[in-house]
């Protein structure tokens, strides 16, 4: 790029010193009138998704008179091969090799010799030139020679047939849930909230056309939203019920149904627990609200109405999502150790065959509150919350920390102290892990713990903290010792099943 | 024609204020570059009178996984929410020392104490939970010295409550639960045993 500066070319009738002098003297102005250099915020930059057969990639836009723009620069480098120049205020752009020639100020663009009007003026910013955004699909088509698809308000632009397109279908057997089948595989990060269950996709070129809203004729689940917003596309699914998300193995297929079902759905050959009267559960204690030998607590919320045995065993894999728990290294996040060790647990389990539900299987983020909701709707005996923790060495092994129930608070258990009633089963739970992380040598200290949710659990709850054996915090993210945790954790809790004592 | 003498002012004063640029520009970066001095960050207790009395403090420590009783010699005021606060910022000051067995990040204090009837509220700084390490381990043994300590320098409450900033707040740092009272009792006695419970 070359680059001219009109200005200079006049002598100007300065003194040799003052000639001299003047820009240092300039230079002193501007550093003492200048602030202090300080990291500013970044504001808040509005960006255009860019979906293309090469890839993706996201363009900062910026405003001129109200109107969006775009850098041609940062749009066109990722798509092929760019060079420009600059010739006074003509600024040329050769892109594949097609010439495009802009000029300052100005609405008209030649493209590959052919004249093109912009919606609005182009500008040179810095020596680089912005275009509005809404003239970018007739700017692009001839350069590209591949349809350009600009959805201006989500802020998304997909270039060729990248498309990812899906059809929704509601069906009835076992339960009522909704099947989402896609083009291509696809990873959407997933979060729920009371009443609904949201999917981005933020990597996927995902595409719907009308109707943007898709009825079912259901109680259960009665619609499906698609809409783009800054940059992304979200499936909104509403429901009356706790909804999760379940994936085919080739990530093409979601199966989004009430919490129950999916699980029962999730291995729907494995023999089915027997209910018989476990050690587990705790001796009713004089004026709480307990269950009756062998039967499930009442639960909190209304729950959709089982048409399977219910899971044995909740497995939480802490944090998730936007909320990445604590940082155990400079590229290690609490979030990925847990949901790590969380699927090993669940396979173990599921291979000794106890019924798990695990309340997410990726990276969503799920509230403490929804997690309790999760697993008291599922009437699950056990709930094994992991976290992952840089501090000491080994596994502790916490329980809820309460004091003792003196009083009746009749046929309902308080939320803020459900797990009262249970604290005698999740010590014995806790005591049964404890006994066979120590088979394999695994350092174990078992407490109470402030940790939510593990209070508003009416199950036997236990929260598994998992630390490095050693010094080296990266073990943590080994395979080996993953499994090695998560193996003894399941031995546990089948021990517990069984009646065991620690 | 410029006359010489002019000439040579102002190259003086200009030379002059270079010099000055300079020194300040180097100024500032040293000021920018300098460790912040956490000694100067530590919570700073009233100025009180009176005799100075003996105070428990209840000391984590990471390495053990246990707390420690500790005393500390202080000049108390007479009003209770005082009194509470004047401790907590001596216990926050041990945390904050270098080496400390349980860091507690850089201006870590203490807004106020509130004292109604039997439940002690304590008001953390914003740098206090937003600096505080993520972890169940290392938040609860934070929350169990305050109360353990607030509880021993006011025998008769029986809850505490912590807000940050005045906010309720779900957790410390991503685990401890603030959204609840902590009852004394039950805080007391999870601090025995894990007084007795083998460190890692």
């Amino acid at each position: 790029m070359r680059w001219t500066d009109g200005r200079r070319g006049g002598e100007r009738p300065w003194p040799a010193l003052a000639k001299g002098l003047g820009p240092a003297l300039a230079l002193l102005l501007l550093l003492l009138c200048s602030p202090a250099p300080q990291a500013q915020p970044a504001a808040a930059q509005e960006r255009l998704s860019v979906y293309a057969p090469r890839g993706s990639f996201s363009v900062p836009l910026q405003q001129h008179a109200g109107l969006d723009y775009i850098g041609i620069l940062d749009l066109l480098d990722p798509l092929g091969d760019l060079s420009v120049r600059q010739e006074g205020r003509k600024w040329k752009v050769r892109f594949n090799g097609a010439e495009v020639e802009f000029q300052d100020g100005s609405s008209g663009v030649k493209v590959a010799n052919r004249r093109l009007e912009l919606s609005s003026p182009f500008y040179l910013q810095d020596g680089r030139g912005v275009v509005p955004l809404a003239s970018i699909v007739p700017l692009l088509s001839p350069l590209l020679r591949q349809p350009v698809d600009l959805h201006e308000t989500g802020r998304r632009l997909l270039i060729g047939d990248v498309a990812v397109h899906f059809t929704a279908q509601l069906t009835h057997a076992p339960a009522d849930s909704v099947v989402l089948n896609f083009s291509a595989p696809v990873n959407p990060s997933i979060a729920t909230e009371p009443g609904r269950l949201r999917m981005t996709f933020a990597h996927e070129p995902l595409l719907h056309t009308n109707p943007s809203i898709i009825t079912f004729d259901n109680k259960t689940i009665p619609s499906l939203i698609y809409h783009e917003v800054e940059g992304v596309a979200e499936l909104t699914i509403d429901s009356s019920v706790p909804l999760l998300a379940r994936f085919s193995p080739d990530r093409r297929t979601i199966t989004v149904g009430p919490v129950v079902e999916i699980v029962a759905q999730a291995k729907p050959q494995a023999p089915s627990p027997a209910p018989a009267p476990s050690p587990a559960v705790p001796a009713p204690t004089p004026g709480a609200p307990t269950a009756a030998p062998g039967q499930q607590p009442a639960p909190l919320t209304t729950p959709p109405v089982p048409s399977a045995p219910p899971p044995v065993v909740v497995v939480d894999a802490s944090h998730g999502g936007t909320e990445p728990g604590a940082a155990l290294s400079d590229t290690l996040a609490e979030k990925d150790v847990t949901l790590g060790i969380a699927l090993r647990l669940h396979n173990d389990l599921e291979n000794r065959g106890l019924r798990t539900l695990l309340l997410r299987n990726t990276d969503t983020t799920l509230s403490l509150d929804q997690r309790a909701i999760l697993a008291n709707t599922s009437h699950a005996r056990f709930y094994i919350s992991i976290h992952a923790g840089s501090l000491g060495t080994g596994v502790r092994l916490y329980t809820a920390l309460l004091p003792p129930i003196t009083t009746a608070s009749g046929p309902f258990l308080p939320w803020d102290t459900a797990q009262a009633s249970f604290l005698s089963s999740s010590q014995t739970l806790s005591g049964n892990i404890a006994s066979e992380l120590a088979k394999v040598s695994v350092a174990t200290r078992q407490m109470p713990a402030p940790l939510p949710p593990l209070n508003h659990i009416a199950g036997a709850a236990v929260a598994v903290e998992v630390a490095a054996a050693g010094a080296d915090v990266s073990q943590l993210n080994s395979p080996a010792y993953q499994e090695q945790v998560a193996s003894a954790i399941a031995a546990g809790v089948v021990r517990a099943q069984q009646g065991g004592t620690p | 024609m410029i006359p010489r003498h002019l000439k040579i002012t102002f190259a003086l004063l200009i030379a002059a204020a270079l010099a000055t640029g300079v020194y300040v520009w180097t100024l500032n970066r040293h000021a920018r570059q300098a460790p912040q001095n956490t000694q100067l960050q530590q919570p700073v207790a009233p100025p009180t009178a009176g005799a100075p009395v003996t105070v428990s403090l209840y000391l984590a420590d990471d390495q053990q996984g246990t707390l420690r009783r500790d005393e500390a010699s202080l000049s108390l005021p007479s009003a209770p929410s005082l009194r509470a606060q004047a401790v907590l910022r001596a216990l926050i000051a041990r945390y904050t020392q270098k080496d400390s067995p349980h860091p507690l990040p850089a201006g870590a204090d203490v807004n106020d104490v509130y004292v109604v009837n039997t439940t002690a509220v304590v008001d953390l700084n914003d740098a206090f939970a937003s600096g505080h390490r993520s972890g169940v381990m290392v938040e609860e043994m934070t929350v169990l010295s305050l109360v353990q300590t607030l509880a021993a320098t006011l025998p008769g409450i029986t809850q505490v409550k912590i807000l940050v900033n005045g906010q309720e707040r779900d957790t410390l740092a991503g685990h401890a639960d603030l959204a609840d009272f902590y009852d004394v009792a039950t805080v007391n006695r999870v601090v025995a045993q894990m007084g007795g419970a083998s460190g890692q």
